[in-house]
């Protein structure tokens, strides 16, 4: 038999996925505005790159917004967020879900939202 | 148990009795038929206290589907006007097929046509078990036949939906050196008036052949679904929180619909 080279904790971790960050964040959204506007998160993968797009989608209008893109290696940190054409470098989960809370309170992002909101009541 | 629900709504607007009957009832997938109301004032509705709703995008115009699970989950894998057949992948179960339909009325199509409906409907069910490679499928809907009419138990085509669990459980029956699935339908278990009413729409005429109540609106259950299935697990369901849908003994189309809804709870 040969001999096994793994560390025993191999599989033990409690580390956050920065796309469960997003995933949670995207629930809540929809949560605050009765499922009309909802958070969507879709991962890619390119190269040895996780590519995370953040989308705010209107399910009954089959539509749905980029607000930004997440990309990190497998170590997921440091991170870098792009929205448009700028891009942000986080080095840990702290400076990620700061950014994100800058991110969602942004008059860019109130705007969309709004603006859909508006789109699927009317 | 997952709790799936089907009601024709007749065109009425009432949100308030869809809301109340979907928690009431903890539904997890709810199909309405004949919903006027766009899906954003249902969803408002729905989610009036809590956002556990979510709307499950389709382009069926005949219905549309709201479900408590996350709407990736229920994805159409065919859809026209009348009929949408999703993929409904839950974490840590098979996947099933929850088909949903509303053919045409009586009013518009003769027993004949209705029959050529059913075989579109079935073919469309059969096509799509086989691009999944199983039969786990339900079927629910507004037929607009009675369980015992050529379309619903009709082999070679139709829906091969029989009343007998234990006949259905044969999987398969040979018609003319070929094979065909069934489908069980609970439903006959609710014809006569053993219950609060014998059918899902009532309508009465001066015609020498009137059956009164019709079970226009059914579920049917492949074979491959039914172990420890009861059918106490599909009931008609005839009030909303204490509230009568019924107004002497027949469904109150002033206040809700012409139709009542039909529940199937279902472990898989």
């Amino acid at each position: 038999m040969a001999d096994d080279l793994w560390p025993a904790n191999l599989t033990e971790s409690n580390l956050v996925t920065p796309v469960a960050i997003l995933r949670e964040q995207a629930a809540l959204l929809g949560d605050k505005t009765k499922q009309l506007v909802t958070g969507e998160v879709q991962t890619q993968t390119t190269g040895n790159l996780f590519v995370h797009s953040f989308y705010v989608a209107a399910p009954t209008l089959n539509y749905r917004y980029e607000l930004f893109r997440v990309q990190h290696p497998a170590a997921f940190y440091p991170l870098v967020l792009a929205q448009g054409q700028t891009t942000t470098q986080l080095k840990s989960e702290g400076e990620f879900k700061n950014k994100l809370k800058e991110v969602f309170s942004s008059q860019l992002t109130l705007n969309v939202v709004h603006s859909i909101l508006a789109q699927v009541r009317s | 148990m997952t709790r799936f629900l089907f009601w024709n709504l007749n065109k009425r607007e009432i949100p308030g009795f869809v809301s109340t009957l979907a928690r009431e009832k903890d539904v997890d997938v709810l199909i309405l038929a004949e919903c006027v109301m766009r899906p954003e004032r249902v969803l408002e509705e729905l989610n009036a206290k809590a956002s556990d709703y979510q709307y499950a995008w389709g382009v069926s115009d005949h219905l549309i589907f709201f479900t408590r699970f996350h709407s990736h989950l229920l994805r159409p894998l065919f859809e026209s006007s009348r009929v949408s057949i999703r993929r409904l992948s839950l974490p840590g179960r098979e996947s099933i097929l929850v088909a949903a339909a509303h053919l045409p009325s009586k009013l518009g199509f003769s027993d004949e046509s209705q029959v050529f409906e059913s075989v579109q409907l079935a073919r469309a069910i059969c096509e799509v078990e086989a691009g999944e490679g199983h039969h786990r499928t339900i079927l629910l809907g507004d037929l607009n036949m009675n369980p015992f009419e050529a379309g619903m138990v009709g082999a070679r085509g139709g829906l091969h939906a029989v009343p007998s669990r234990s006949v259905a459980s044969r999987d398969t029956r040979t018609v003319q050196r070929e094979k065909y699935k069934f489908f069980y339908n609970p439903m006959w278990n609710y014809l006569g008036d053993r219950g609060d009413t014998g059918g899902t729409f009532y309508y009465e005429n001066a015609e020498p052949v009137c059956y009164f109540w019709n079970m226009y609106d059914q579920v049917l259950l492949r074979p491959d679904l039914l172990e420890g299935f009861r059918p106490e697990q599909v009931r008609i369901l005839s009030e909303i929180r204490g509230v009568s849908l019924l107004q002497n003994g027949r469904p109150d189309k002033q206040m809700a619909s012409d139709h009542l809804p039909v529940m199937l709870e279902l472990n898989f």
